[in-house]
């Protein structure tokens, strides 16, 4: 009796577990790091890390939400490169101008987020194949646009968004926002019927929910992240790329995954998610100063994933052993 | 002892005894017709022998000699031929090719494909097919032909048993003449053939014996002179354990809720009938006769020509949101992948269709959810440490219930219910008539469609047995009986 009263208490709800699982591993690595390398935990240092992972992490978040509608976004590299030279070639130097402008970038994002959703929903086509060729396509722009790395964005632009308030750099916040906007979404409509219908899409048609609407939002919110994550990098580098964007979708995966969402779709949440992108780094870091080759960290990180995603899977199997059993 | 016998077959699916000691035998030139209701275990007893579920006692003897079974394949090279009813082609394959596709050689170099269609034509030239293209892919044949298909390709390998499992419900008129032709030809040659069918015609015309099920297990064995059609119903329907049912309420008014008039799509062929508020309408008859189309099409899962009109207003049901939002909800059939979210909480779950109606401007209220989850939790009696915990970790009945309590608090005017019955126990069921007689006094309205003729009988103020996609009869007052519900479901006329 006792332990049902425990129970009804502190109940974690199986998307708590995932998060909870992935910020303990958050705090391993903190602990490891510290040891070897005290300064880790400055408050100067957190923000170069978060300056650093903001791009991706804001990728990593899109991601998290197509992953739990039960679709894949591919198309997200592509998305950052498109932003990321627009940007660093058409952003006009004064302020009114540079808000208009990230806010036609975002809307572009969205815009290539809804043409992958409907073409996705309206023809039935897997969500891998559509948003793949759209990457191409999207890096093909690129290139058009921007034949070679380059472009001067406003030096007014850069410094806005590196900015410093005292120690509290303008990446934390926006992190912190993040969070905010994560914890007040979560309680939404649309949000619980995006896990619906990653967790079971046919019940979520059978109880009245619109799926195509729900997969289709997921990915322009992807989109519209991924450009925003473009804009973000283009003032972390001062310049445009137009294709080393594309390396950040295999990661937006990856953290997502680390951060307990599953590529199944249903589980998960973005909290995760900015853990992941924490954890991410401090592999990389740690790598590094073990004086190992950069390429042991991509094998490092690959291992990593698949002992997280194979562990994830284990308690599910265990799940539906009991549900069968 | 028999050629072929089936001895003290038990299977049990959870705590479902799906076969219990039954029995079956056959001799060599035989031809068994197999009779029963849904659940009476006749397709466990085909899948037991074929190989895909293994009984959990009981021994399978050809000749004399044990069989072992343990996968399709084996119990094929053991002799047993079976015909499905889910035709298992692939489309994407040629005719000949389908045939020889459990053949050990590879098929697929160019001088094979020629020999194929060689024995392919071979093959047809011997039970008399013209029809078929051999050299056709699957994928363009019509549905009729892919039947023939599937039941050649059972023909093409030597056999000593031939099942077939609603072989002829593809089939056109014509070719089940055919059929009837080649069974009668095959057990001249002394080959077993079993023949289910809901078509209780068919099987008159065709079988010289008769085995039916009941409850998972054999009631009578005898030749088909012995028995005449009255007499078969009789034993298919048995005198079951009277279950509970809480007295008629009588509380049909004269308000039409729903009004529907000739609904016809590639299933069903005009259908028409009215609700009344207050009333629960049953719809009977054999599992797969468009009755799960029917309740699809009222919930706008799929399309269909026709009227419907709820509350006088007619209206097209575009989806299920649209569904919804007039009043109408239905109860699916398989409550795991249909109804519920299963990873998710109780909570969650019994809020899934009324989202809106908890809403706090664009959040959803906890408050607002909390209360009403608490309220159903109460009304339907779930038994569930709190209202966080996953669904899949709750009993079925449960789980059913809280299917229930989701649509309940939809608070629909029309309340459609597909089989939700089955494998809930008796306790749970008492509650949910219970709920359902609430449902209608309050001047909802409810269509209930279930296998159990005694449900429907107990519950429904009239029923219609649905045959092939039809209404084919509507039973009021006195003729709703269950001897009618099942002499209409296998094609006989209600007397």
């Amino acid at each position: 009796m006792r332990k049902r009263d425990y129970k009804r208490f502190i109940h974690i709800t199986p998307d708590g577990k995932r998060t909870v699982v992935s910020f303990i591993l958050l705090v391993l690595f903190l602990v490891v790091m510290y040891i070897v390398q005290p300064e880790i935990m400055k408050f100067s240092r957190i923000a170069t890390i978060t300056n650093g992972q903001l791009c991706l992490l804001l990728a990593g978040i899109g991601q998290t939400f197509v992953l739990l509608a039960g679709g894949i976004d591919l198309s997200i590299g592509g998305v950052i490169c498109l932003s990321n030279s627009v940007a660093a070639l058409y952003m006009p130097d004064s302020i009114p101008g540079m808000i208009l402008m990230s806010i036609l970038i975002v809307a572009l994002g969205t815009g290539i987020g809804f043409f992958n959703g409907y073409i996705i929903t309206r023809f039935n086509v897997q969500p891998f194949v559509v948003t793949f060729t759209v990457n191409y396509v999207l890096l093909g722009i690129s290139l058009l646009i921007l034949p070679i790395d380059g472009g001067n964005p406003p030096s007014r632009y850069v410094s806005a968004l590196l900015h410093n308030f005292g120690q509290v750099s303008v990446s934390m916040i926006i992190v912190v926002l993040i969070v905010i906007c994560w914890i007040l979404i979560r309680r939404t409509r649309f949000v619980r019927n995006v896990y619906v219908v990653g967790c079971n899409e046919k019940a979520g048609f059978l109880n009245g929910i619109r799926v195509s609407q729900v997969k289709m939002l997921t990915f322009a919110i992807s989109g519209g992240l991924a450009a925003l994550a473009g804009l973000w990098r283009t003032a972390q580098l001062a310049s445009g790329s137009p294709d080393a964007g594309d390396a950040m979708t295999m990661p937006s995966i990856t953290i997502s995954v680390i951060g307990g969402t599953s590529m199944a779709g249903g589980m998960g949440g973005a909290i995760g998610t900015i853990a992941g992108a924490y954890i991410l780094r401090l592999i990389q870091d740690l790598l590094t100063f073990m004086g190992a080759k950069s390429f042991w960290s991509t094998v490092f990180q690959g291992v990593f994933l698949v002992v997280t995603v194979g562990v994830c899977s284990v308690i599910d199997m265990r799940k539906g052993g009991k549900k069968n059993g | 002892m028999a050629d072929f016998e089936m001895r003290q077959i038990s299977k049990k699916f959870g705590n479902v005894h799906a076969l219990e000691k039954a029995n079956f035998s056959a001799n060599k030139g035989d031809i068994m017709g197999l009779l029963g209701e849904n659940g009476a275990g006749k397709s466990t007893l085909v899948k037991v022998l074929c190989g895909v579920e293994k009984e959990d006692e009981g021994e399978v003897l050809l000749f004399g000699k044990k069989m072992l079974r343990r996968t399709p394949k084996e119990a094929m090279a053991e002799g047993v031929r079976v015909v499905h009813q889910e035709l298992s082609l692939v489309s994407n394959a040629t005719v000949s090719e389908n045939l020889f596709m459990t053949e050990e050689e590879k098929p697929y170099r160019r001088k094979t494909i020629k020999e194929l269609n060689k024995k392919a034509e071979a093959l047809f030239k011997k039970f008399g097919v013209e029809d078929i293209d051999c050299t056709q892919y699957v994928r363009e044949l019509p549905l009729a032909k892919c039947q023939k298909v599937e039941i050649l390709k059972a023909l093409a390998f030597e056999f000593d048993i031939l099942v077939l499992d609603e072989a002829t419900s593809a089939l056109t008129e014509k070719d089940v003449e055919w059929l009837f032709e080649l069974i009668r030809k095959l057990s001249k040659e002394g080959k077993i053939i079993i023949f289910i069918s809901h078509r209780l015609q068919e099987i008159n015309s065709i079988c010289e014996q008769i085995t039916i099920f009941r409850n998972g297990t054999s009631v009578c064995e005898a030749k088909k002179d012995e028995l005449d059609t009255d007499q078969m119903v009789t034993l298919m329907l048995g005198r079951k354990i009277a279950g509970y049912y809480p007295e008629k309420a009588h509380s049909r008014k004269e308000e039409v809720l729903l009004h529907v008039e000739n609904l016809r799509n590639g299933e069903l062929t005009g259908v028409s009938f009215e609700l009344h508020a207050g009333e629960i309408l049953g719809i009977g008859g054999l599992s797969g006769q468009g009755q799960s189309e029917l309740f699809e099409v009222l919930y706008g899962a799929k399309g269909a020509e026709g009227k419907i009109e709820i509350k006088g207003k007619e209206c097209r049901l575009r989806s299920t949101a649209s569904a919804l939002k007039r009043g109408i909800a239905l109860i699916p059939e398989d409550r795991g992948k249909q109804g519920l979210v299963l990873p998710m909480s109780v909570k969650e779950n019994i809020t899934l269709a009324s989202l809106g109606k908890i809403r706090k401007g664009i959040f959803l209220s906890a408050l607002k959810e909390s209360q009403s989850v608490k309220k159903m939790i109460e009304k339907l009696q779930i038994k569930t440490d709190t209202p966080e915990v996953q669904v899949v970790t709750l009993s079925g009945g449960n789980q059913q219930k809280v299917v229930l309590a989701k649509q309940l608090l939809a608070e629909p005017d029309i309340l459609l219910m597909y089989d939700i019955t089955r494998g809930v126990d008796v306790g749970t069921k008492r509650e949910m008539f219970n709920l359902m007689q609430e449902h209608c006094q309050e001047g909802k309205a409810i269509l209930f469609f279930s296998t159990d003729t005694e449900e429907l009988v107990h519950m429904c103020d009239s029923i219609y047995v649905m045959f092939e996609g039809r209404f084919k009869a509507h039973l009021q007052g006195d003729s709703m009986t269950e001897e009618n519900i099942i002499r209409v479901s296998v094609g006989e006329a209600a007397v």
